[in-house]
């Protein structure tokens, strides 16, 4: 009894591991655009919520149409823009993006696109959402619309740094701008650093030539006599 | 000299030997009679005068100081860091200081200031620090006067009171100054990047992918832990210099007991100094270049002055040269430290960087101290410039004393002119017939004054109940040579040789050369032993 209660734990453990373990593809919510022209259109996003540091991930983006007025026979999705909006130090800021033209044009009911973008995670940034800006058209309005999906929904997809870091990373001298100003600064700094000991220095060379002076006028005068 | 009367001339000699003993260098000059003694220990004009008369109660010594706002003459420099920032207030400078438009293109105001605002923090912390060194000099020269006046009175009558020269206290916050100006100097190293233009900082910022909030907390970090231990080892190293110096005169100041204390006592000492300097070095950091700063870092800046503090005790007795390296090992080893941080933040690759241009100024300041040799030269003994870096207060010394040799001099030829009948010497009993000697003008009579002077000083160098005879050459020569401190020079024991035959050989005729010859000698013999 006690080895199967013991099982039973660990498998629970395990699962719960599972649970908390988010490295699964994670699917959004379906969006549903409904523009004044009386077209529906489905979006719906899926990707993983945490984005190993420097390692390519797949965001799929699937559009649907799901209803179409008489008045329109189809629907073009001309651009679609994945912006990465990153968090950093507390302000949500564009770091990268990534746009593509599928030229999508859907004319049957319940007819789906599909479209795979490819991403790498910000370095600026360890917290961010995706959103996905759509620029579309119909076959009677030709004049595009934005409409935008956010990915996840609510919260962020983390950026799994590698935890270990360098001991010793120098990255190199400061640039010459610093230096163009430094310099001349260090330069005053030691050059009034040096004048009590060019002071001495003077006063002693001063005294020696005096000295040497007057005993040439000695020895001058010595020999006159 | 000549109108001063022998009991004026023997209470000055006093004076003079008594000023000798507790290390004051002095200049006496007689005028009307009376004769003006003055003494001083620090840098610049004297401190002490004494006025020795001859009046109708008898002869009369009076000790006053004087030249007591002469400390403001320190507190110069940070009085400047509140006209800068009145100065930055006016609309055509304002551009000039902090707008960057110098010859360097620096926020001068960042620059000497950080980030220090004129308000009344920041007016009250600089004010306290420029007054501090002006406070300390006047209650030391107080301090000075009423010991010397009493211990004067005392000493005239050959009994000893041994007061207390100067207590611990202002020994250690007189030592502060140097640490402070050399603290200061590395202050403004330090935290120069952020007085440059936006380009160079934002691109040292974008090189080691940080933030300038971060390079600043790092920086200060890095100021707090390096200088800290340099403002410590430079105020601890002069405290116990000065200490050492006032043991010479004042017994109870040295360093007694068993070895074991005699080893503990420096570093007490130097602990001491470093906390003092270091906390009132923090004040001005506060509200300056630490005014963003976490309270913790002050703690660790007074900490690690400790450190240095107890360093300096360690070395106190060995060269120059010890705390130089040391100095130099300091920031070496404090930038191999954060080598360590830098991976988890990359800010400190940038000090690393830094620092290691710091490290040639402490040999730079060593190459400097030897200008102490040129203040000892000109009889200047004093610990007051040790590691500054701006010695003008000892090059006015300097000029001080040479303008004094000069003006002795040309008052002691001007006196010369005056034709003083040497019949006086008859009244004395004193008789000099030859007629070498009638013509006032020629270098034998100005050579029998020039000796008749040093007789009258030797005479007054002797206590009134003590009976004094004329000299012999060597007695004469000797004394000379102990009053004056220089070395022996066969000439001048030949001119006194010489003036001794002139006098009183009247077949002895030498020629006139030979006469002005030795007539400069003792120009300069008289002239020195003022």
């Amino acid at each position: 009894m006690k080895k199967i209660k013991l099982i039973f734990i660990f498998i629970v453990l395990l699962g719960t591991t599972n649970i908390v373990n988010v490295q699964s593809q994670v699917i959004g919510d379906i969006v549903t655009i409904t523009p004044d022209e009386g077209f529906e259109l489905e979006g719906q996003a899926s990707g993983k919520l945490v984005w190993p540091e420097g390692k390519r991930q797949v965001v799929e983006l699937n559009l649907t149409k799901t209803l179409l007025p008489t008045n329109i026979s189809r629907i073009y999705v001309d651009v679609i823009t994945f912006d990465i909006i990153g968090n950093i130090e507390g302000i949500d800021a564009q770091v990268d993006t990534a746009s593509t033209t599928p030229e999508f044009i859907l004319s049957e009911t319940n007819q789906t696109a599909y479209l795979n973008q490819t991403l790498f995670p910000p370095d600026l940034a360890d917290q961010f959402f995706i959103n996905i800006t759509m620029l579309v058209g119909t076959s009677f309005n030709r004049q595009v619309r934005l409409h935008v999906i956010r990915f996840p929904d609510e919260g962020t997809i983390l950026v799994d740094r590698d935890k270990l870091v360098p001991l010793v990373n120098l990255y190199g001298f400061p640039p010459s701008s610093f230096f163009s100003k430094f310099l001349p600064l260090y330069a005053i700094i030691v050059t009034v650093l040096l004048i009590p000991g060019f002071y001495y220095s003077i006063s002693k060379l001063l005294r020696s030539s005096r000295k040497a002076k007057s005993s040439i006028i000695d020895e001058e005068e010595n020999n006159n006599d | 000299m000549i109108e001063a009367s022998i009991q004026v001339r023997r209470i000055t000699n006093k004076v003079k030997k008594f000023y000798e003993l507790f290390g004051f260098r002095h200049f006496i000059r007689y005028q009307n009679g009376r004769a003006i003694i003055k003494g001083g220990k620090r840098l610049g004009l004297d401190e002490i005068e004494c006025v020795v008369a001859d009046t109708a109660r008898g002869t009369t010594v009076g000790f006053y100081k004087i030249n007591t706002l002469q400390g403001l003459f320190y507190s110069l420099p940070f009085l400047g860091l509140i006209l800068i920032q009145l100065l930055n207030r006016v609309d055509f400078l304002d551009d000039y200081i902090s707008g960057g438009n110098n010859p360097l293109s620096i926020n001068l105001l960042t620059l000497f200031t950080g980030n220090g605002s004129l308000n009344y923090t920041f007016v009250f912390s600089v004010l306290f620090i420029a007054l501090l060194p002006w406070f300390i000099d006047y209650s030391i020269q107080t301090i000075r006067v009423a010991n010397i006046k009493a211990r004067f009175s005392f000493y005239s009558k050959s009994a000893v009171w041994e007061t207390r020269e100067i207590p611990t206290s202002l020994i250690i916050l007189q030592s502060i100054k140097s640490a402070f100006t050399q603290a200061y100097l590395l202050a403004i190293f330090f935290f120069a990047i952020f007085a440059f233009d936006d380009t160079s900082v934002g691109e040292v910022v974008k090189l080691y992918r940080t933030s300038e909030e971060s390079l600043l907390l790092a920086t200060q970090t890095t100021f707090s832990l390096t200088v800290g231990i340099v403002i410590g080892l430079l105020s601890a190293d002069k405290a116990i210099k000065l200490q050492k110096q006032i043991s010479t005169y004042d017994k109870r100041q040295r360093i007694s007991g068993s070895s074991l204390e005699r080893k503990l006592e420096p570093i007490l000492l130097g602990i001491q100094a470093a906390i003092y300097s270091a906390f009132v070095f923090s004040l001005f950091l506060s509200t300056t270049f630490f005014s963003d700063a976490p309270f913790s870092l002050s703690i660790q800046f007074i900490t690690f002055a400790i450190l240095g503090g107890i360093v300096a005790g360690i070395i106190h007795q060995e060269e120059q040269i010890w705390l130089t390296s040391i100095y130099a090992v300091v920031i070496f080893f404090t930038s191999i430290l954060f080598i360590f941080r830098t991976g988890s933040n990359p800010e400190y690759a940038f000090l690393v960087i830094l620092q290691l241009f710091l490290i040639p100024l402490p040999f730079i300041i060593h190459y400097s101290t030897q200008f102490r040799k040129s203040l000892l030269e000109n009889g200047i003994d004093t610990f007051e410039w040790l590691y500054d870096f701006i010695p003008i207060m000892g090059m006015y010394s300097i000029y001080i004393q040479n303008k004094r040799q000069k003006q002795v001099k040309d008052a002691y030829e001007a006196e010369l002119d005056k034709s003083i009948s040497l019949s006086e010497l008859d009244e004395r009993g004193i008789a000099i017939n030859k007629l070498t000697f009638q013509d006032s003008s020629s270098s034998a009579y100005k050579l029998a004054r020039h000796y008749f002077e040093l007789i009258i000083s030797y005479t007054a160098s002797f206590e009134e109940n003590v009976f004094v005879i004329i000299p012999t050459s060597t007695q004469l020569y000797q004394w000379w040579v102990t009053e004056t401190k220089i070395q022996s020079d066969e000439s001048k024991i030949e001119m006194i040789d010489f003036i001794d035959k002139l006098l009183w050989d009247n077949d002895f005729q030498p020629p006139e050369v030979q006469i002005s010859e030795y007539e400069k000698v003792a120009k300069e013999m008289v002239i020195t032993l003022q």
